[in-house]
C-alpha cells in the first residue's frame, strides 16, 4: 500500500482520527475511582440500561414532537424546501428486517418511528442458519431480502423479488438470467442470449439491461420469467430502476459534469434523470443538475424518484415531476425501499424513514445503529 | 516519548499502588483508546466511558501483568476492545429525530465530507468489524501487525492474512475512474 492509498484509507476513518473532544484525558483519568469495582456486564444490566435509555429517548422525542421541529433554511439552489411539520403519527410498531454487515436480522420500530432501544437485534429463525444465504449457483449474496410469507431470507435485493414474493431473479457470473422460486424448490436458467443485469422484477416480468463489454448496462429489456422470451424496450440508455410502470434513466448532458473520483464498478451516475412511461413509451426529462452528477437511490412510496447529488454536501432529492425537486435530507443516502406510506432509506451506517403527506416530505427520522457496518433494509416492516 | 526503562519503572511503581505512575502510563493511551472504542461504538461519550472502565480494569489487573512487560499499549487496548465489544452487545438502536438536519454530529461530518471520502467510507463500512478494526489499528493508530493482532486476540500471521483479505475486499470496490457512459 502506497502513501496515497494509506491517506485515502485514513480518510475513511476521519471521524475516529479527529479524536475525542478535547480534555478526554482529564475526564477519563480525573474521573477514575480507584476504589470502585468494575461494572458487572450482565444481561440485566444491559436490559436496565437500555430500558432507561429508551425512556430518555422517548421523552426526548415526545418533547421535540410537542414543540415541533425547526429546520434550517435550505441553501439557495432553485430547489423547493420541504414541508415543516412535527412528527407525523405512523402505523408502528413493526419488525423491520435489515441486513447489517451481510447478516440478516430484525429490529423493532415502535410508536413514533423510534427503534426500540431495549430490544437487541434479533437473529432471525433464518432459512440459512449456517450463515448468509447463497445464490443457487453457489455465489454469495450481494444483498438480502426477507420474504415474510415464507419466513425465508432470499439472496437478492428486494427489487429483484417478484411483487407477489413467490420468486426472484438473478444473473449468474456468465450473465445468464435465472428465476428461482422463493421457497427454493425451483430454479431455472431462463435466458442466456445476452449478458444480463437485473434491474427489477415486476408483475409483467423481469426488467434487465444487457451489459456491454465495458460492464456498462445498456438498453432495457423485459423478459418473461416463464418462457424466457426477451423483448427490447429501449435500445440504449442506462436504466437504473423500474417500478409501477415507470423506468428511470440517468444520462448526461454534453459537456458532462466531472466524474466522481470514486465509483463502484458498473455504477451509473448522470446529471439528467429521465422518466419512461412503459405504457406509452413517452420519455420525460425530470431533472437536470447542470454541474454535478447524481446517483439513483430508488423510488419512494408515492412513486417519486429519489436521487442523491454526489457533490459535497450530498443531498437526497425527491423528484416528483418535471423540474419539481425537493431536498428531502442531507447526507449520502444510497438505497430506498418503499413500504406502504413510508420509505426506508439507508446510507453507510444509518437507517432512516421518510414519511410524506400530500406529496411533501414531512418527516425524516434517522435511526443510528451505533456500531459500524453497512446497513440495508431487507423488506417491509411488519 | 518515554523510554522502555522509564515505562518499566512506572509499571513497577503502579504495581505498588502508585496511582500517579499508573496515570502517567495511561495518559498517552487515552486518546488511541478512545479512538479505538469510538470505531466500535460510534459515540465519543460512550467511548470515554469505555476507556475509563478499561482503565479501572487495567488498574485492578496490574498484578496479573507479566513481570517483563514494558509496553502497556497492546494490553490496554485489548481491554478497551473487549469493553467496547461488551458495550456494543449491550446496546442496540438509538433514535434521532431530524427536525434539525444539522443537529446530529455525524450528519454534519457527512455534509463536510467529500464524495471520495463517503465512497471510501462506504467501502470500509462494508467490511466485517474484525477487518475494519484491524485496518484502524494498523493504518490509523500505526500499531505493528503483531501488536494489532494481540489487541484483537489473533496471531501476527493471522493479522497479516486478515489485513490482506480486508484490503482485497476494499480494492475491487473502488476504482479511480468511472465507467465511461
Amino acid at each position: 500500500m502506497n502513501d496515497t492509498d494509506r491517506d485515502q484509507l485514513r480518510q475513511a476513518f476521519s471521524i475516529e482520527l479527529s479524536g475525542p473532544p478535547s480534555g478526554a484525558e482529564q475526564r477519563v483519568l480525573g474521573g477514575l475511582d480507584y476504589g470502585r469495582q468494575p461494572r458487572r456486564q450482565g444481561l440485566w444490566f444491559g436490559v436496565a440500561a437500555a430500558g432507561l435509555a429508551g425512556l430518555v429517548i422517548v421523552t426526548l422525542l415526545a418533547s421535540r414532537a410537542l414543540v415541533g421541529g425547526t429546520r434550517p433554511p435550505i441553501p439557495g439552489s432553485g430547489l423547493l424546501p420541504f414541508a415543516q411539520s412535527p412528527i407525523a403519527a405512523a402505523p408502528f410498531p413493526c419488525r423491520l428486517p435489515i441486513e447489517r454487515n451481510g447478516v440478516g436480522m430484525f429490529t423493532t420500530v415502535s410508536s413514533g418511528a423510534t427503534a426500540s432501544p431495549g430490544v437487541p437485534l434479533q437473529e432471525p429463525a433464518s432459512s440459512d442458519p449456517g450463515g448468509r444465504p447463497r445464490l443457487p449457483d453457489g455465489e454469495g449474496a450481494a444483498r438480502l431480502t426477507y420474504q415474510w410469507e415464507l419466513r425465508r431470507w432470499l439472496p437478492v435485493a428486494p427489487e429483484w423479488v417478484s411483487p407477489d414474493g413467490a420468486s426472484y431473479a438473478y444473473s449468474d457470473r456468465q450473465g445468464i438470467l435465472h428465476v428461482v422460486s422463493s421457497a427454493g424448490t425451483q430454479e431455472r436458467a431462463v435466458n442466456s442470449d445476452r449478458t444480463w443485469a437485473v434491474v427489477a422484477f415486476q408483475a409483467e416480468g423481469v426488467y434487465a439491461a444487457a451489459v456491454s463489454a465495458d460492464t456498462t448496462p445498456d438498453g432495457l429489456w423485459l423478459i418473461d420469467p416463464a418462457t424466457g422470451r426477451a423483448r427490447q424496450l429501449q435500445a440504449s440508455g442506462r436504466w437504473v430502476g423500474v417500478r409501477a410502470g415507470v423506468a428511470w434513466e440517468l444520462t448526461l448532458t454534453s459537456p458532462a459534469p466531472p466524474l466522481p473520483q470514486f465509483s463502484r464498478p458498473g455504477e451509473v451516475t448522470g446529471n439528467v434523470l429521465v422518466r419512461l412511461d412503459l405504457q406509452t413509451g413517452r420519455t420525460t426529462p425530470m431533472y437536470t443538475s447542470p454541474s454535478s452528477r447524481m446517483r439513483f437511490v430508488g423510488v419512494d412510496a408515492e412513486e417519486d424518484a429519489l436521487v442523491s447529488d454526489v457533490r459535497a454536501p450530498s443531498a437526497l432529492l425527491v423528484v416528483s415531476g418535471p423540474g419539481r425537486v425537493t431536498i428531502a435530507a442531507s447526507g449520502a443516502w444510497s438505497s430506498a425501499l418503499p413500504d406502504g406510506d413510508r420509505t426506508w432509506l439507508t446510507d453507510t451506517q444509518t437507517l432512516g424513514v421518510v414519511l410524506k403527506q400530500a406529496g411533501a416530505v414531512t418527516t425524516l427520522i434517522q435511526v443510528d445503529p451505533g456500531a459500524g457496518g453497512d446497513i440495508e433494509v431487507a423488506g417491509p416492516c411488519r | 516519548m518515554r523510554s522502555h526503562d522509564a515505562d518499566a519503572q512506572l509499571i513497577d511503581r503502579a504495581r505498588e499502588g502508585d496511582t500517579a505512575a499508573f496515570e502517567a502510563l495511561l495518559l498517552p493511551l487515552v486518546r488511541p483508546g478512545c479512538q479505538l472504542a469510538f470505531s466500535m461504538v460510534r459515540d465519543w461519550v460512550e467511548a470515554e466511558d469505555i476507556v475509563q472502565e478499561a482503565a479501572l480494569r487495567a488498574w485492578r489487573g496490574l498484578a496479573r501483568l507479566r513481570p517483563d512487560t514494558v509496553n502497556l499499549r497492546p494490553w490496554f487496548l485489548t481491554i478497551v476492545a473487549n469493553q467496547a465489544r461488551s458495550a456494543r452487545r449491550r446496546r442496540s438502536f438509538s433514535t434521532i429525530v431530524m427536525g434539525d438536519l444539522t443537529w446530529h454530529p455525524k450528519l454534519a461530518v457527512a455534509i463536510e465530507a467529500s464524495d471520495t471520502a463517503l465512497d471510501l467510507q462506504r467501502a470500509v463500512g462494508r467490511l466485517r468489524p474484525k477487518q475494519r478494526n484491524l485496518l484502524f489499528l494498523h493504518y490509523c493508530l500505526d500499531l505493528p501487525l503483531d501488536e494489532a493482532g494481540a489487541v484483537l486476540g489473533i496471531s501476527a500471521v493471522a493479522a497479516k492474512s486478515r489485513l490482506y483479505r480486508a484490503l482485497r475486499a476494499i480494492r475491487p470496490d473502488l476504482q479511480l475512474t468511472e465507467v465511461t457512459p
